[in-house]
């Protein structure tokens, strides 16, 4: 580090340091009893009298914005003049709660000129000083612009009828800079803002009037627009509905903005009769907020709007008849999702028909499924599962049946959701009957989800038991991956039991679900497996499943029970690959139980190099705690394993010979 | 503040936008645009918003990006008051659209005096944000300003009015509120998941509240084409140039032209907690500091706490919800935690801030003139809360606030800390 730099930081540290004091100090300089405010708020008269530098005149101010009485207005209002400090002094001025502080910021008025000036006038105009209005008005012909616009701006904020009398003769003045036309339609604006506030509607009304004219710029006439709404509220309905059919597309889209405030009954189907005649482009905004409202009696135009030939106005329409239609519109709806003219407005439309509220709507989505073409009735059971259509199982029962395999996947999944525990047996013989692969995985899912909504979880698995007692074959196999799903004991027992089978291919399904049981009680009954298992696929699938559930404790941190479980996997692993699986699993374990164990698996040259990168990766982080143990881990991994990488940094790890 | 549900955004759109992460709004294809709307001799822009950058460091560089990855803007011009950043954003401009028609400010109102730019990015130091915003409204101009929206009380609220005064697009860049396990959270609370609301916990930014106003030595002063020391110091008060003041972790602290920690993180957290309390339109009344380091504990009105501390888990900027029956607590990193768990219902969320979703939704609010999520008015009951707590720490004792009449109960010398006279020429 270089010098310059180290006294740099020295310099921000003092500073920051400084910081902190001066927020200590600061506190510390709003002292809580009068007498040491007195006396202090004299010695800063006194600062701001002397001949201090700038900076302490500076801080006086500021300190004076909090504590100053009017004692120290003299002393500030002498310095408003000052080009370097009438900016502090004002600090301290503009917030005081005194009317002498006004005064003295009124007086500078006739002292001050240019920048200075506009700055007094400004925090006349923050202080909204009413006895400033004459003074400020006067300032309104000032040959500077600069101060004639602060002055308007200030009068805008005083807002009191007699300020937003002179800023209209300003305004209309048409003021020959170009700077001050803006500044007086702001001023005015303003003013208007206060007057509203302070309940005079109808002047603040005839200065929105006013600036609605195109002679003002957008913005202006904008806000005109939106405070006429506020100031005469009766009269928003037709304000809008004019704008919304005029052709000013800046007030067109402010009035449809508005449209959400209004409240009044019949307001949303007034705007509704004006769809029709708008273009296309205001045609959607107008469908958008109509639909935020949900008002059923918009629903005859958006419906008539879903017909249009814009695409952009009738896909807006099928999204706002999600909000507004009822069972009325499934019609429209089902029939955009079948053959509506873009991918967009066919996605539309499925929402739609998902959000769509009111009585009778699934059943008229199952009527119009029933008479879809095939391909289309993928979505409308899509939409019935949206909506959560318990009452649509029956007719989904139906679907699952059919001859479309599509459809009979769609069903099935939507079943898994919408059907429940008395749904079950029905669900069962559906499972029996699947033919092929793929929609007899669907049928065991959707088993799988209705068995787990069985409130009592020691029950869940009774009805899938006693189908298994009459099953046979690859429905067999079915139920006993379910049970491998559902995972309770009784489940457990009913397929521990099966790999007794006589069937090989139910013994198998049963090792299967054994191995993607989802918690560890299935571990004893794989070991089993594992170690006496009869085929080579059975002993592989067990060890394999013993091991991720393993894995699985280590994750919870269970670190013991896992480390017995791989330990007892190590001993009955026989290939390669399920000693790699062992050594993967373990890296996370940072015991020096996982690290012999690793370390074990070295000797052996099928897996040397996955067990010295295991030992490597938890001795790592086991190498503070346990120097000795890691360092003869080490040894045993540079001795046996023949990755040179790994190697050379095990032996960072060995201790030296005579080191501590 | 009422019930749960009484807010601008009702729970059925609240989750539809949660659902959809993207603000899902309907990105009307209607462009308003300056052509189109105001130039009533030139023909309509076409699908682009046109826009322009004003302060442009490392944070506006990021947002102005996530605007020009949206396919209707088109940026074209930046302002910075420092050399290198504006050349910088330029150069990054030309190179996203392949030339050199990109126009470099040292001063915003040039950028902002262009008929041709709809909205611009203000993501200038704290001190500039208010005034950089009323002048953009000023000028006709939409705009997303990053946080905080303010440096005194009287700021955010002359922000909100002028906003109100030429029907303007306001976002304050209260990204979070896009965000899913923010918003998602947020849906617990407002909801009544969580039960009648106790408490919320809104982290602030570094372990020590408040702010200093340290002078530092007089510099040579750069010419101000390399840096722009009076533009950079805009209204707050003059000082002599001293290059320290504009590095990061000084100004930020500075209470000329910053809000320090509480205002760093709490325009996000405290903001999410009060939209988590809708109380939107509104703030805490009762305010006092719990300890030395500056952490507050606020009272609502209907006695929910809002408690601005450290230590809350889950990366950045993180927010925790108490309730009667649970609580939520989550994090810039993503993660969130329930009690009962079973109120995440395995929803799962990404790490991060991005500003994608928050960005599309204000290209889409200004076509549609609606208004965003982070409205001038929200952002600025939840900046005045973070305002109100830091004057409670200046002073070193409780206050109570009036949330209706903006100002402290009884107490004048508080009052007088709501504003800060503008330096010449600006105004608020």
């Amino acid at each position: 580090m270089n010098c310059r730099i180290r006294n740099m930081r020295i310099i921000v540290v003092v500073c920051i340091a400084g910081v902190l004091l001066a927020g200590v100090a600061f506190a510390a300089a709003a002292p809580a009893d009068a007498k040491a405010r007195r006396e202090r708020e004299a010695k800063l008269i006194q600062t701001l009298k002397g001949s201090a530098p700038r900076a302490e005149k500076d801080k006086a101010c500021r300190e004076l914005q909090i504590i100053g009485t009017p004692a120290c207005v003299p002393a500030l209002a002498a310095l408003l003049a000052d080009k370097d400090l009438s900016h502090m002094a004002r600090c301290a001025l503009e917030p005081m709660p005194y009317g002498q502080a006004a005064k003295a910021l009124r007086d500078a008025l006739p002292k001050t000129s240019g920048l200075i000036k506009v700055g007094v006038i400004g925090s006349l105009g923050y202080r909204r000083d009413k006895e400033a209005v004459g003074e400020l008005t006067k300032s309104l012909k000032d040959r500077d612009t600069a101060v004639a616009g602060a002055a308007a701006a200030a009068l805008g904020r005083i807002g009191t009828p007699e300020a937003a009398k002179a800023l209209d003769k300003f305004r209309e003045g048409a003021p020959g800079a170009p700077g001050l036309r803006p500044v007086a339609a702001e001023a005015s604006l303003t003013a208007a803002q206060r007057l509203l506030a302070e309940g005079s509607r109808e002047q603040a009304a005839a200065i929105y009037e006013a600036l609605q004219t195109p002679k003002w710029p957008k913005h202006v006439r904008l806000g005109a627009f939106t405070g006429l709404l506020v100031a005469r509220p009766t009269e928003g309905v037709g304000r809008v509905t004019k704008a919304i059919a005029g052709d000013d597309p800046a007030l067109r889209g402010a009035a449809i903005a508005a449209i959400p405030a209004m409240k009044a009954p019949g307001v949303a189907q007034r705007f509704a009769a004006e769809l029709p005649k708008l273009p296309a482009d205001a045609q959607v905004l107008l469908i958008g907020v109509l639909a935020e409202r949900a008002d059923a009696s918009v629903r005859p135009a958006i419906v008539t709007a879903a017909g249009s030939a814009n695409p952009r106005v009738r896909t807006a329409a099928v999204k706002a008849l999600g909000s507004v239609g009822d069972a009325g519109c499934v019609e429209i709806l089902c029939k955009a999702v079948v053959a509506g003219k873009s991918d967009d407005e066919k996605q539309v439309a499925a929402v739609s028909l998902q959000r769509l509220g009111g009585e009778g709507v699934d059943a008229a989505v199952v009527k119009f499924m029933k008479t879809a073409p095939v391909g289309s009735r993928p979505e409308f059971i899509k939409a019935l599962v949206a909506r959560k259509a318990a009452g649509a199982v029956g007719d989904l029962l139906a679907e699952a049946k059919g001859q479309d395999e599509g459809v009979r996947r769609s069903a099935l999944r939507a079943l898994g959701v919408l059907a429940g525990p008395k749904d079950l047996p029905a669900l069962l013989k559906l499972l029996a009957e699947q033919k092929d692969d793929t929609t007899r995985k669907d049928a065991e899912r959707a088993v799988m989800q209705i068995s787990r909504k069985i409130s009592d979880p020691a029950g869940q698995a009774d009805a899938v038991i006693a189908a298994l007692g009459k099953a046979a074959g690859p429905a067999k196999c079915s139920l006993l991956r379910v049970l491998g799903g559902i995972g309770n004991a009784k489940a457990l027992e009913a397929v521990r039991g099966a790999l007794k089978d006589k069937d090989t291919q139910v013994r198998e399904a049963a090792v299967v679900a054994l191995a993607d049981w989802p918690d560890a009680a299935a571990a004893p009954a794989l070991l089993k497996v594992a170690r006496e298992g009869k085929t080579k696929v059975h002993k592989i699938l067990a060890i394999s499943g013993y091991i991720r559930l393993a894995g699985q404790l280590a994750k919870q941190r269970k670190t013991a029970e896992a480390m017995k479980m791989f330990g007892s996997a190590a001993s009955a692993a026989e290939r390669p690959e399920e000693k790699k699986l062992i050594l993967g699993a373990m890296r996370g374990i940072r015991t020096i139980e996982a690290l012999d164990l690793a370390v074990s698996f070295v000797t052996d040259a099928a897996v040397a190099r996955e067990a010295g990168s295991t030992a490597l990766e938890l001795a790592k982080h086991l190498a503070r705690g346990h120097p000795n143990e890691v360092s003869a881990a080490m040894q045993k991994v540079v001795s046996s394993c023949k990755d040179k990488r790994i190697v050379d940094q095990a032996r960072r790890y060995i201790k030296k010979p005579g080191a501590k | 503040m009422s019930g749960t549900n009484s807010g601008r955004l009702n729970r059925r759109s609240f989750l539809q936008r949660a659902a959809s992460g993207a603000g899902g709004l309907l990105a009307a294809p209607y462009v308003i645009t300056s052509a189109a709307l105001g130039a009533e001799d030139r023909a309509p822009a076409g699908e682009r918003i046109v826009m322009g950058g004003i302060g442009l460091g490392g944070r506006g560089r990021y947002v102005m990006g996530a605007f020009m990855r949206n396919k209707d803007v088109q940026m074209v011009a930046v302002c910075d008051v420092q050399s290198g950043r504006r050349k910088g954003a330029k150069a990054t401009v030309d190179r996203r659209y392949g030339n050199k028609d990109c126009k470099a400010y040292i001063d915003m109102r040039e950028l902002l005096a262009r008929d041709d730019i709809d909205a611009v990015v203000i993501a200038t130091g704290d001190n500039n944000h208010s005034i950089a915003s009323i002048e953009a409204a000023r000028a006709g101009k939409d705009m997303y300003c990053e946080k905080p929206m303010s440096v005194a009380i009287a700021e955010s609220r002359a922000v909100a009015e002028t906003m109100r005064r030429f029907s303007r697009i306001y976002q304050c860049g209260t990204q979070r509120r896009n965000i899913g396990n923010f918003m998602f959270a947020v849906d617990l609370a407002r909801s009544g998941k969580l039960g009648k609301l106790r408490a919320v916990h809104a982290e602030k930014a570094g372990s020590r509240s408040g702010v200093h106003f340290t002078v530092l030595p007089a510099q040579p002063e750069p010419p101000r084409e390399v840096m722009d020391w009076n533009g950079w110091l805009g209204p707050s008060a003059w000082r002599p140039y001293n290059s320290k003041y504009y590095t990061r972790g000084f100004w930020s602290n500075h209470g000329d032209w910053s809000g320090g920690s509480i205002t760093e993180w709490g325009s996000h957290t405290v903001d999410l907690c009060q939209w988590a309390c809708d109380a939107d339109n509104t703030g805490p009344v009762d305010y006092r500091t719990t300890n030395q380091r500056g952490d507050v504990e606020a009272v609502y009105a209907n006695g929910v706490k809002l408690i601005i501390r450290k230590g809350l888990r889950f990366g950045s900027c993180p927010v925790r919800f108490e309730g009667e029956e649970g609580w939520v607590e989550t994090g810039d990193s993503g993660r969130i935690e329930t009690h009962p768990k079973s109120l995440l219902a395995e929803r799962k969320f990404r790490g991060g801030y991005p500003a994608t979703n928050h960005v599309r939704e204000f290209l889409d609010c200004v076509k549609t003139r609606k208004q965003p999520v982070s409205t001038a008015d929200a952002a600025h009951h939840s900046i005045t809360a973070c305002h109100v707590a830091n004057i409670c720490v200046r002073l070193g004792r409780a206050v109570k606030w009036d949330p209706a009449k903006e100002e402290f109960v009884g107490d004048a010398e508080a009052d007088r800390l709501r504003s800060r006279a503008y330096r010449q020429p600006w105004r608020l």
